[in-house]
């Protein structure tokens, strides 16, 4: 009975700190992130009309973390006047690429064709991104919409991988690995990658390597660069609430070493009496 | 023939591919493409190989009224409808779209979302000082985590400098290290796929 009050108040006051500040949004501030802010002067400092591709990895499990990075960094391009090609290895990817399409159209008056395309996709992860890297014409012959692709006056610029100004991607998993083996590694085309919280210390290994050009980690990054980009929006309201929690996970950690200490203690007074 | 045939697919296939990375050859390159593209077929075949085995599982354990044999229903109640609207209407279709946003999305999302509270546990049940190992791994992860929320540069700017340094410096050669090894565990498998000396990918382990 012990364990589960225990428990449950745990999880009962998590619920309120997690919950709390996106009811009621703190303005907690969101701390320099270098990696960020070099991923945002890369994209800023593209010229009207250069062509980028977005890889969107994105699925309902990591979407929290990676796709207000994923809409912050769309809305970047364009802002700039780029052109964005949508492509995803993994089936619940497709859907965020719709939706990104969308949005673009929505927010921006995009045309589907002449400001961006949404590809089909292709089964095979690694081996699928590295047959795009190679041979991306080879790889696509229609788009999402069963459209033939050389109809679309976006996709008669593309030839080669080598066409894009900037490949970014939005991932949990070892995207960022394979960007840098199959993108950045043989073609040197920049790259960008947002990954989850997580997979950020791996993924900060290839920026401080000049293997990619910037990096979101996290919420924190998103947050950063939806603020950079004056845009605040779903990343800013959750790192409040990501704050908050790791503010509490902290006192736990805190109020759990003190309890375990006094524990030791009376356990040794005892053994001693 | 079962065992040579394997063998000598991986090793034309592997050298084709390898060969054709160093190689600055259009010949190689496009048959390597090719190779590659091959691969694709193969995935999207896997794929399709995956969901009919998924059937056969659940149809079997329903039929034998296995354990969890009402989970299987479930998973066939939604599955068969949601494949069909897929074949016959497309991924792009309204009504794939709307079973996906309202059913899947979130129920996916909230499996996620519930490790919270695991980790929740995690963190007030294991991260407690017993030795010099365990107080390390508690102080860098209060650091790390500190130093990703503003609130740590309000605490003091030396925390977010700390963490950068835990982050920039001892993961980063740790990370490389390990991806280091990991890459040269790569290719040394690669290698003795190519010579024919791997062959647990067999289905018999090649023996």
């Amino acid at each position: 009975m012990y364990k589960f009050t225990q428990q449950w108040l745990i999880w009962g006051l998590l619920s309120i700190v997690v919950l709390l500040p996106l009811v009621k949004p703190i303005g907690l501030p969101v701390g320099y992130a270098a990696e960020t802010e070099a991923a945002f002067k890369f994209i800023d400092n593209l010229p009207k009309g250069s062509i980028t591709m977005m890889v969107c990895e994105v699925a309902p499990s990591n979407a929290g973390e990676i796709w207000p990075a994923a809409i912050a960094i769309a809305r970047h391009h364009l802002e700039k006047g780029h052109k964005v090609v949508i492509s995803t290895f993994i089936p619940d990817g497709i859907m965020y690429s719709l939706e990104l399409g969308k949005l673009l159209e929505k927010e921006y008056g995009a045309k589907y064709g002449e400001d961006y395309i949404v590809l089909p996709y292709v089964a095979g992860r690694e081996t699928a991104l590295a047959a795009v890297a190679d041979n991306i014409r080879g790889v696509y012959k229609e788009d999402q919409f069963k459209q033939d692709l050389n109809n679309l006056p976006l996709w008669t610029r593309i030839q080669s991988i080598k066409d894009f100004a900037v490949v970014s991607c939005y991932t949990s998993s070892d995207d960022t690995w394979w960007l840098v083996r199959h993108i950045w590694g043989k073609y040197q085309v920049p790259c960008i990658s947002s990954t989850v919280s997580v997979a950020t210390p791996d993924s900060l290994t290839y920026y401080k390597n000049g293997q990619l050009v910037g990096m979101l980690g996290g919420v924190r990054g998103a947050a950063y660069y939806e603020q950079r980009l004056g845009k605040p929006g779903m990343a800013t309201k959750s790192m409040d609430a990501q704050s908050a929690g790791h503010i509490y996970l902290l006192v736990l950690m805190l109020i759990g070493n003190v309890s375990y200490w006094y524990s030791r203690r009376s356990q040794g007074r005892r053994s001693e009496g | 023939m079962k065992k040579e045939g394997p063998i000598l697919i991986g090793f034309l296939t592997g050298s084709i591919v390898i060969t054709s990375y160093f190689l600055k050859s259009t010949g190689l390159k496009s048959i390597s493409d090719t190779v590659v593209r091959w691969r694709l077929i193969i995935a999207a075949f896997a794929l399709a190989l995956g969901a009919l085995n998924m059937v056969r599982l659940h149809g079997k354990n329903i039929h034998h009224k296995g354990r969890n044999w009402q989970y299987s229903v479930v998973f066939l109640v939604f599955f068969l409808p949601y494949l069909a609207i897929g074949l016959i209407r497309g991924s792009n279709s309204a009504q794939y779209q709307y079973v996906w946003k309202s059913l899947y999305q979130p129920a996916s999302a909230t499996m996620y979302s519930m490790t919270l509270f695991y980790m929740t546990n995690a963190v007030w049940r294991a991260f407690r000082i017993r030795n010099l190992h365990a107080g390390i791994l508690m102080f860098t992860g209060a650091a790390v985590m500190l130093g990703q929320i503003g609130i740590g540069t309000a605490i003091s700017p030396l925390i977010p400098r700390f963490s950068s340094w835990l982050l920039d410096t001892v993961n980063t050669a740790g990370i490389r290290a390990i991806t280091i090894g990991g890459s040269l565990g790569i290719v040394s498998l690669g290698l003795r796929v190519i010579l024919g000396l791997e062959r647990s990918y067999m289905s018999d382990g090649g023996n």
